[in-house]
């Protein structure tokens, strides 16, 4: 048949200029992707290709560490710990996280006044004139703010209340509450600085309530595990209402109550003054009521056990260390200030001549009438920085009714939060990492921050902000933060009479990140026993049979300042393993008695206050104790929002001893995000635990028949090998952050976690041993471990996995076709998949975390850990480059850089002298399911353990 | 206007519009999904005034 002719417009002609059209407009509506520009004209210094690093430091609450920021071209892309500064070399958990933050895309672009759109000369005129209007009417302004910890910040509020007489300065920590250490410290010393606590002298600790272990205190770690070897062996005993990690790695644990914390302090006291240490005059009378035994028999617990440990105290001396919480209550405190002064620990455990200056926090008495004074009208104007009250201030009303009544209200910080929402200008914030700043953490040694990029947004460092109201009121000049720190340091800092011009002393200080310098000379503070008598006569009695709330920040999103940080949502709480949210933790008793099992919801009434939420049913608990995260429940932010329950509001009423907490059963469930959920070992020696006392029989090393008809396999040049010492691993998750950082390694979110699709390469394995009531908790960081048969290798049907001629099991992405039989048939469960294009879900700032040396995985490919082969062959041209052969400790993965307890070790199995050689044929030394032949490169060795009994029972 | 010329308009009309309710589908449903457009960081440049570590130093 004939085409059709003439003037009509055929089909096929119709459709196509209808799809032209189409594709002309949806053309002309393409988003701009930007372009790509040349690195011709490149700043000075930089060298493509090769990572730049730069010394700095990170704040957290009332915690500082330094740390080491690797850049590439221009973007920060990893943050380490500095190995310069003293008291352990590494990053704490979130500050490792922090590199998430800087490019969170959520981050306020520029300054806001009335919820529109401002520029900063507009912001900061209005802020100006409002304060000038305030010291012309005589009217007080509040300024409420996190720590300070800053030496010149503080200065500059000095200068600021000067040039501002009306100012009103409080420093406000939520996790911390009214901070009652510091007020224990003030009563029973006259002076609130906080002593360092010294691990690593410590041959006996004790802890009360406190997570001395959590990866938000490196140091600690760092300390403690320099103490878990062969050669040395301290004992930690811990009595804790919920399980930490600290109790995880105790060698005895006691599920006790946080209330009877002091009631247990002051016997002991008691008990030691048995022993032959006299009790300070007066307090014999005043301790008389606090007997071990019956401590025993109330809270369930072998008395035998708390004579042992009063023994061991003795024994100890000057070497044990005694902690609390700091959520624990004065009286708490006031007991181990006590215990540490009678054991002589005052001067050698507890380090009080290195304390940093006294960081006053406001109590929840100032915090109530500064509010109360802003509902009735009292104050000009309330600038907000580093402090989120409409988050997180227990009293939900009063806040509203201080915000009611408060004319004028200044956000300084980094996103659009909750009590921006309220403000009517809001200024933002830099980064710490484009900030610079410095940090007193202890007496003899300063941090310096110093930015590793140059801002991102049209933001400001919440001290130049206040820099410009200060130059606005008419005091000080200086250009910016940067200049006025230099000057205090030239004034204050460099040694007086120093033949080293200021510059070269200020860049050497910058380079370095630490300065250390003679702590000034005090007298050794002395115990006022009167003060001490006087806590004790307020110990808390024995509660009512019933509940008692402790509440905490959580490991990984901390306060919930970090919340909106996906690499501290995804990782999992080190104990329940819950990622994504919090629940409340029951003991199994309770929860046998009250029909609850993990997921189930059930109300939370404390006082007045209830909330609903899940329920996780912890082997451990303490009977009659609940405990959960704060940090969750954030009503802003595309992370944080909706994630978990706000728990603040349950602050005060947790504090009271005398509130009733009720939990009850709803009926109802909710699928928690658990990245574990099989706890138990089933006989096999995965996790392989000894006793010191018989460590080194060679009981220990099982022999396995690992015949095989496979050739043996030739490593010319390199073989590479790991060894994790279980002993000295905290499990605190710090090298899990890491490699996900190193490794561009997604996060998933937690509708994919409930399906099992989590992403890490590494993670830290938890199983329980033993009665639920208080079991052993072992822990055991597991990945990849690069058999040498590997059995995912044999079944690849394109060869994507392969093994190198260094024993490295590699993965050639681009042939992977995704087929998952790899996946199935390692016995270790640690390749992952992707099930998504995480990549191209990823934010265009947060691709700026990405590192180069990485590639990014896409869609339907397996992944796993490559024992950082970037950093290998980084090392191996690095030494070609130098001319010389590789040595060992050249290569260092992210995990084991990260790693505070130094429990990771990675090098060469040819070389029989290298450390993981040696470690390796350490008599602890084993391989997990070794059994099946497949011979992996990673060596474990047994975990120790020092129970008083020497492990008899096992 | 011929025929021809009608159907061309009308071919270049629906596919216009056809664009422009994709484009908006698009946009209703990035609200509703709470997505919002992120601003790209400004520039990225090293700091000004920083001293970096070279990086054989801290190798070494």
């Amino acid at each position: 048949m004939a085409e059709p002719t003439g003037p009509e417009l055929s089909r096929r002609e119709f459709l196509g200029v209808l799809g032209a059209s189409a594709g002309l407009a949806a053309g002309c509506s393409r988003p701009d992707r930007g372009e790509l520009v040349p690195f011709t004209r490149r700043p000075d210094g930089a060298r493509p290709g090769t990572a730049d690093f730069y010394a700095s430091a990170c704040q957290e609450g009332r915690n500082v560490c330094g740390v080491l920021v690797r850049t590439r071209e221009g973007r920060p892309i990893h943050v380490q710990g500095n190995d310069r500064q003293p008291f352990g070399a590494k990053a704490s958990l979130r500050a490792i996280a922090g590199l998430m933050d800087l490019y969170d895309p959520d981050r306020l672009p520029q300054p806001f006044t009335g919820g529109m759109a401002s520029s900063w000369p507009a912001a900061e005129e209005s802020l100006v004139s409002v304060l000038l209007e305030a010291r012309a009417g005589g009217k007080p302004v509040l300024l409420l703010t996190g720590a300070l910890l800053s030496p010149t910040r503080r200065a500059l509020l000095k200068d600021l209340q000067k040039a501002l007489p009306g100012l009103v300065h409080a420093a406000w920590e939520p996790a911390l509450g009214g901070d009652p250490e510091s007020a224990a410290l003030l009563a029973c010393f006259g002076d609130a600085r906080r002593p360092r606590l010294r691990l690593d002298r410590a041959k006996l600790i004790l802890a009360l309530d406190a997570d001395l272990l959590s990866g938000a205190r490196p140091e600690e770690i760092a300390g403690f595990a320099a103490n878990r070897g062969e050669r040395a062996m301290n004992r930690l005993y811990a009595f804790e209402g919920g399980m930490s990690l600290t109790g995880a790695n105790a060698d005895h644990r006691v599920p006790w109550r946080p209330s009877r914390a002091a009631a247990l302090g002051f016997a002991l006291a008691r008990a030691l003054g048995r022993r032959g240490i006299p009790l300070p005059a007066g307090l014999e009378t005043a301790l008389a009521g606090f007997e071990l035994g019956a401590l025993a028999r109330e809270q369930g617990v072998d008395p035998a056990l708390l004579e042992s440990l009063a023994d061991d105290l003795r024994q100890a001396g000057s070497s044990a260390l005694v902690a609390a919480g700091p959520g624990l209550p004065p009286q708490a405190h006031a007991a181990v200030f006590l215990l540490n002064a009678m054991l002589g620990a005052q001067g050698h455990t507890v380090d009080a001549a290195a304390a940093a200056p006294a960081e006053p926090l406001a109590g929840r008495e100032e915090l109530d009438r500064l509010l109360r004074d802003a509902a009735r009208g009292k104050f000009a104007a309330a600038l907000f920085w580093q402090a989120n009250p409409a988050y997180a201030f227990p009293d939900a009303a009063l806040w509203k009714a201080a915000a009611a009544g408060l004319p004028y209200k200044v956000r300084i910080g980094m996103h659009a939060d909750e009590t921006a929402r309220d403000c009517h200008l809001v200024l933002p914030e830099h980064h710490w990492l484009e900030s610079f700043n410095d940090f007193e953490p202890a007496a003899d040694f300063l941090l310096l921050q110093q930015p590793a990029v140059s801002p991102l947004y049209d933001t400001r460092q919440g001290e130049d902000v206040l820099l410009a109201a200060l130059r606005g009121l008419g005091g000080a000049d200086p250009a910016d933060y940067r200049h006025y720190l230099m000057e205090r340091w030239r004034r204050e800092v460099q040694p007086a009479g120093s033949l080293v011009p200021f510059e070269r002393f200020w860049s050497a200080a910058l380079h370095e990140g630490v300065l250390r310098r003679e702590p000034v000379a005090r007298p050794p503070r002395r115990l006022d026993p009167a003060a001490v008598a006087r806590l004790a006569g307020q110990a808390a009695p024995l509660r009512a049979p019933g509940f008692e709330l402790a509440l905490g920040p959580a490991d990984g999103v901390g306060d919930g300042r970090q919340a909106n940080n996906g690499w501290l949502q995804e990782l999992p709480d080190p104990i329940t393993k819950l990622s994504w949210g919090n629940a409340v933790s029951v003991s199994p008793t309770d929860a046998s008695r009250l029909g609850l099992v993990d997921g189930d919801l059930a109300r939370l009434t404390v006082g007045k206050t209830a909330a609903v939420l899940p329920v996780v049913v912890q082997p451990g608990q303490a009977v009659g104790v609940l405990s959960a995260a704060l940090g969750y429940g954030r009503a802003v932010g595309t992370v944080a929002g909706g994630v978990g329950t706000d728990l603040y509001p349950f602050a005060d009423a947790a504090a009271d001893a005398g509130t009733a907490v009720k939990l009850e059963k709803t009926g109802r469930r909710e699928a928690l995000a658990f990245v574990q959920r099989h706890h138990k070992m089933e006989g096999r020696d995965i996790v392989r635990s000894l006793p010191w006392a018989a460590h080194g029989a060679g009981s220990e090393s099982k022999q396995h028949d690992l015949s095989t008809l496979y050739p043996p396999q030739e490593f010319p040049k390199h073989k590479w090998a790991m060894a994790v010492d279980l002993s000295r691993c905290v499990g605190c998750q710090s090298c899990v952050l890491a490699c996900q950082s190193e490794n561009n390694v997604p996060t998933v979110g937690a509708a994919r976690v409930l399906r099992g699709r989590e992403m890490h390469w590494l993670r830290v394995d938890r199983y329980y041993e033993g009665d639920e009531r208080s079991p052993r908790v072992l822990l055991q960081p597991m990945f990849c471990q690069q058999c040498d048969h590997a059995p995912c290798e044999t079944v690849c049907p394109v060869a994507a996995t392969n093994h190198s001629d260094e024993g490295l099991n590699q993965m050639a992405y681009n042939r992977c076709v995704g087929t998952r039989y790899c996946a199935n048939n390692c016995p270790y469960k640690v390749r992952r998949f992707n099930f998504f294009e995480f990549t191209a879900a990823t934010p265009e700032s947060r691709r700026l975390a990405f590192n180069p040396e990485v590639t990014v995985r896409p869609r339907g490919v397996m992944e796993k850990c490559t024992f950082c082969v970037q950093r290998i062959q980084e090392a191996k041209s690095a030494a070609k480059a130098a001319g010389r052969e590789l040595r060992d400790g050249d290569i260092e993965p992210a995990c084991a850089a990260a790693c505070p307890a130094g429990a990771i070790v990675f090098g060469d199995r040819r070389d029989p002298e290298s450390r993981v050689s040696r470690l390796a044929r350490s008599a602890r030394g084993y391989r997990v399911l070794e059994e099946l032949g497949v011979r992996p490169a990673v060596t474990y060795l047994a975990d120790l353990r020092n129970p008083a009994d020497g492990g008899k029972d096992g | 206007m011929s025929r021809r010329g009608f159907l061309k308009g009308l071919a270049c009309l629906w596919g216009g519009l056809g664009a422009a309710a994709a484009g908006v589908w698009g946009g209703l449903r990035d609200a509703a999904l709470g997505r919002r457009p992120v601003e790209p960081p400004r520039r990225l440049e090293p700091p000004q005034h920083s001293v970096k570590r070279g990086w054989e130093e801290d190798r070494g």
